[in-house]
């Protein structure tokens, strides 16, 4: 009975650990494990920022924890949309249960 | 015929491969720098403000570093492309052991003078490990 309820507080515990997500930024709304598919601000200080025209993009993505490839940084997606100027950042995070997530940075300027 | 002894032992044994289930997920994430701990002991434990989802046989992501980014350019005045800096530090855990090392610079204002940047408009990092073995902490800084 006492091993039973050891072992079912492991697994709750194992499982919070789980629900809590792989990624990390400034501000993380509550994800899923099971499936998880949103966006959140990555440059959370919006004190007089402009929106700006256009908006670049720059992923990279995990494979079950195992295999992590890619270049999601500020500097890659405002190439990739080729802002001369950046007013600000927000991110995507996509996930199926663990078993595949991605990490979009979305900048927005001119 | 089933009695409630033969429910309460399968119920047991189904608990049980489930908690060894997740015992393994829970280790795998340990052990993929999912769960974070004070730094050191593991090549995907650092920190960072934005943290892409690692990976623990083999990873190799950019991400930014700097996330307040209003009015910051990204090419010159003459409009050629922003200076780049450059600096990392290694790390490396010896296998079997609870030994690890940890060297080198990766701080703005060396990466600044390496680039000959003046003023840094903002900064991305790119970091790299294998098997939680080996990790480099990149830092890149751009400006002019």
């Amino acid at each position: 009975m006492i091993r039973t309820l050891v072992k079912s507080l492991a697994a709750t515990a194992a499982v919070a650990v789980l629900a809590t997500g792989c990624y990390q930024a400034p501000v993380m709304p509550p994800s899923g494990w099971v499936y998880s598919s949103f966006t959140a601000p990555l440059d959370y200080d919006q004190e007089a920022s402009k929106l700006g025209s256009r908006s670049g993009r720059a992923s990279s993505m995990s494979i079950l924890g195992l295999v992590a490839l890619g270049d999601c940084s500020i500097n890659t997606a405002a190439r990739n949309a080729g802002l001369s100027t950046i007013h600000g950042a927000d991110y995507e995070f996509f996930n199926v249960l663990g078993i595949y997530q991605n990490f979009t940075v979305i900048v927005h300027g001119d | 015929m089933r009695t409630p002894a033969l429910f309460a032992r399968r119920r047991g044994a189904f608990v049980g491969r489930l908690a060894s289930a997740t015992a393994l997920l829970a280790a795998l994430v340990f052990v993929s720098g999912c769960a974070r701990f004070p730094a050191g002991g593991n090549a995907n434990n650092y920190r960072s403000p934005v943290i892409p989802p690692p990976g623990f046989l083999f990873s190799q992501v950019a991400a930014p570093l700097d996330i307040y980014h209003e009015g910051s350019p990204t090419i010159r005045t003459d409009g050629s492309g922003l200076k780049r800096g450059e600096l990392k530090t290694s790390y490396l855990r010896v296998p079997f052991f609870w030994l690890d090392f940890a060297w080198d610079h990766a701080d703005v204002a060396q990466a600044a003078r390496q680039g000959r940047i003046e003023t840094v408009h903002y900064a991305d990092y790119e970091h790299f490990s294998v098997l939680g073995i080996y990790a480099e902490y990149r830092l890149r800084v751009y400006g002019e």
